[in-house]
């Protein structure tokens, strides 16, 4: 599985405020949360479209915080039209995924201050 | 703030289009801390109706969207004439789109995920480009008011000309208004001013000036054409109407569908036949001579005439509803005695033509030659100082034409009398030297002495030659002069019979017989 970098999130913490930076990472937070859940429920419907969509979704906002491996893993199930994909599996993947992303945006926010770039 | 805002006072508008809350939230971050102002839409409709209601200066704009694509939205906005700047945001799986909408009309793109630098690079550069954008127009919309006004002044100060015509007097600017105003519309046109005026040349710049001008423009001379084939010409004949009717033929109202119908000496053509007239002009339609069968056309009429048409109104010889179908818009063309200095610009003009075609040297005319054109009355107008150029530039070949060359009646002194009292109007006794310049038989000077001497010359009028007066039978006299006059009009009958102040009918009916007699040549 891939990981994320360890200046996660660094990029932001320079060019924002400390208030606008966890307000953003609040916000993705809130964002992956809910983009992966339509994802589960699109991959159970059978419904590829809709699973390409919210992937799309999720490398976008993995993108604004450097989630490098939430992003990568999104874009691979944007772009594969393999129609033996199973929808379920990639799903099951990105949750994966997407969850060690969410746990590392609630380590930040945790600790009420952002990360030091390396 | 970004350098133009605080330039400006007032901060740009940036609308971000995305539905991603986190991204949506990180742009308008960075771009309020960068001094624009920021609205965020969710959906492609949300951004039309924002961009419509608060007119943005750019849009940060994200392809994907819920309810339709931004390269869609981008589309619509161009489409509704927005002038606002876009840049399209996108990952870079999406490369490809971004290229498809640079070339839709996005100004640039950023690649997400982006940081505040490369947003306000990317951003200003755009906004910059548009304000130049904005500043070349400003300009050119300038530069192109100045152009038209300075069209407009030289058309109004230093016109010299309109379609044909030769002149910047006021009078004759005028007329050129006039024309241009009414040529876009349908409505018929009449036309009046003394013979030599150029009439039909109204009436073609009139066609010419339409939005007619690709269609026909047919001229007929009602008063060139006897009277019991004038429907015919008019409304053209079946094949049997009349002997000698050996085939169908189209009339000018045929002829002229789609165009211009130029009727000229319309107070010539017959009461019998303006009915018919009347009937055409109020319906478009009409039948050939012969047939029963109705045809529509789409035609405008012009007419002309050299009479006072309310004159010949009150006087029974023109019917008074075709009157008022016809005289719409008036156009009354200038006597070339009240035109100034447009004789000079004519005779000039003239000069040149006729040099060219006769191969002489002439570049103009002495200030003494000069001074006789303008003080002459000229009451054969235009057509008039044409003959009289042309009788020069046959006659003669010098650099310039002297008073000596100035056939007469134009270098009688009479003829530099005040023009206080004008020539008589068409519809009185024309001046003999009408057609100065050209061979005039002698009897018509003669006839004009006669008349003239014992009751004295009226004011203004030019004092013809004293001599001897031929007496003869009255009959003879009155041959001699129809035929001097028809040989003065180069066999114009409408026109010989105008300066006769006879109806052309009575010309034709002269003539006719007289052939029949054997005292013309058939």
């Amino acid at each position: 599985m891939p990981s994320d970098p360890p200046d996660f999130a660094a990029h932001l913490a320079e060019e924002l405020s400390p208030e606008d930076f966890i307000q953003v990472l609040t916000l993705v937070s809130g964002d992956v949360e809910q983009l992966v859940a339509s994802l589960e429920t699109a991959a159970g419907a059978g419904d590829a479209d809709a699973c390409r969509a919210a992937a799309h979704g999720l490398a976008g906002a993995a993108g604004v915080v450097g989630a490098e491996a939430l992003e990568k893993v999104s874009r691979r199930a944007m772009t594969n039209r393999d129609p033996a994909a199973s929808l379920t599996a990639t799903a099951a993947e990105i949750r994966s995924v997407a969850n060690a992303t969410l746990r590392q945006i609630a380590a930040v926010l945790a600790g009420g201050a952002p990360p030091v770039p390396s | 703030m970004n350098d133009q805002a605080l330039a400006a006072g007032s901060a740009e508008r940036i609308l971000v289009v995305e539905d991603l809350p986190a991204q949506a939230e990180l742009a308008r971050l960075f771009l309020a801390g960068l001094g624009y102002d920021v609205q965020i839409a969710g959906t492609a409709g949300a951004a039309l109706k924002t961009a419509r209601d608060w007119q943005p200066d750019g849009l940060l704009l994200d392809i994907e969207l819920p309810d339709y694509n931004g390269l869609e939205l981008l589309g619509h906005l161009k489409e509704e004439g927005s002038d606002a700047v876009v840049v399209v945001v996108t990952a870079s799986a999406s490369m490809e789109l971004a290229k498809q909408a640079i070339r839709a009309g996005a100004e640039d793109f950023v690649v997400k995920p982006y940081n505040k630098d490369r947003l306000s690079v990317t951003l200003r550069n755009a906004l910059q480009r548009r304000a130049l954008t904005r500043s070349r127009e400003v300009l050119e919309t300038r530069l192109n008011r100045a152009e038209t006004r300075l069209q407009d002044a030289e058309a109004k100060l230093g016109r010299k000309g309109f379609a044909g015509f030769i002149g910047a007097s006021d009078q004759m600017r005028a007329v050129y208004d006039i024309i241009q105003s009414v040529a876009r519309s349908k409505a018929s046109v009449f036309i009046t001013g003394e013979s030599g005026t150029g009439k039909e040349l109204a009436a073609e710049a009139l066609h010419k000036s339409s939005q007619r001008a690709g269609g026909p423009f047919v001229a007929l001379n009602c008063g060139a054409i006897p009277r019991d084939l004038l429907e015919s010409e008019v409304f053209g004949h079946v094949k049997g109407a009349f002997t000698g009717a050996t085939a169908d033929r189209p009339g000018a109202a045929s002829l002229a569908d789609g165009g211009t119908l130029f009727l000229d000496e319309i107070g010539e053509m017959p009461l019998e036949m303006q009915v018919k007239l009347l009937r055409f002009v109020q319906t478009g339609t009409f039948s050939p001579v012969g047939s029963s069968k109705v045809t529509k056309v789409d035609v405008r009429f012009v007419c002309a005439t050299n009479r006072d048409p309310m004159l010949e109104v009150q006087a029974g010889r023109f019917r008074e509803d075709l009157y008022y179908r016809l005289y719409v818009v008036p156009v009354e063309l200038p006597p070339l005695r009240d035109r100034g200095d447009d004789v000079l610009l004519i005779a000039r003009h003239f000069l040149t033509q006729f040099a060219r075609e006769e191969h002489r040297r002439f570049r103009g005319f002495s200030p003494a030659a000069e001074a006789m054109l303008t003080a002459y009355p000229w009451p054969g107008n235009v057509r008039q100082l044409q003959n009289v150029v042309r009788n020069i530039v046959v006659l003669h070949d010098a650099d310039l034409v002297g008073p000596e060359m100035i056939p007469p009646p134009v270098n009688r002194p009479y003829a530099h009398e005040p023009r206080a009292a004008p020539p008589a109007p068409a519809s009185e006794p024309a001046p003999a030297e009408t057609a100065a310049g050209e061979a005039a038989p002698e009897v018509v000077v003669q006839v004009a002495a006669a008349v003239a001497e014992p009751m004295g010359v009226p004011a203004g009028l030019p004092r013809p030659i004293v001599s001897e007066i031929e007496i003869m039978p009255l009959a003879e006299m009155e041959r001699r002069l129809v035929l001097a006059a028809l040989a003065r009009t180069d066999g114009d009958i409408p026109r010989a019979a105008a300066l006769l102040e006879i109806n052309p009918s009575t010309v034709y009916r002269k003539v006719s017989a007289w052939r029949k007699d054997g005292l013309m040549p058939a």
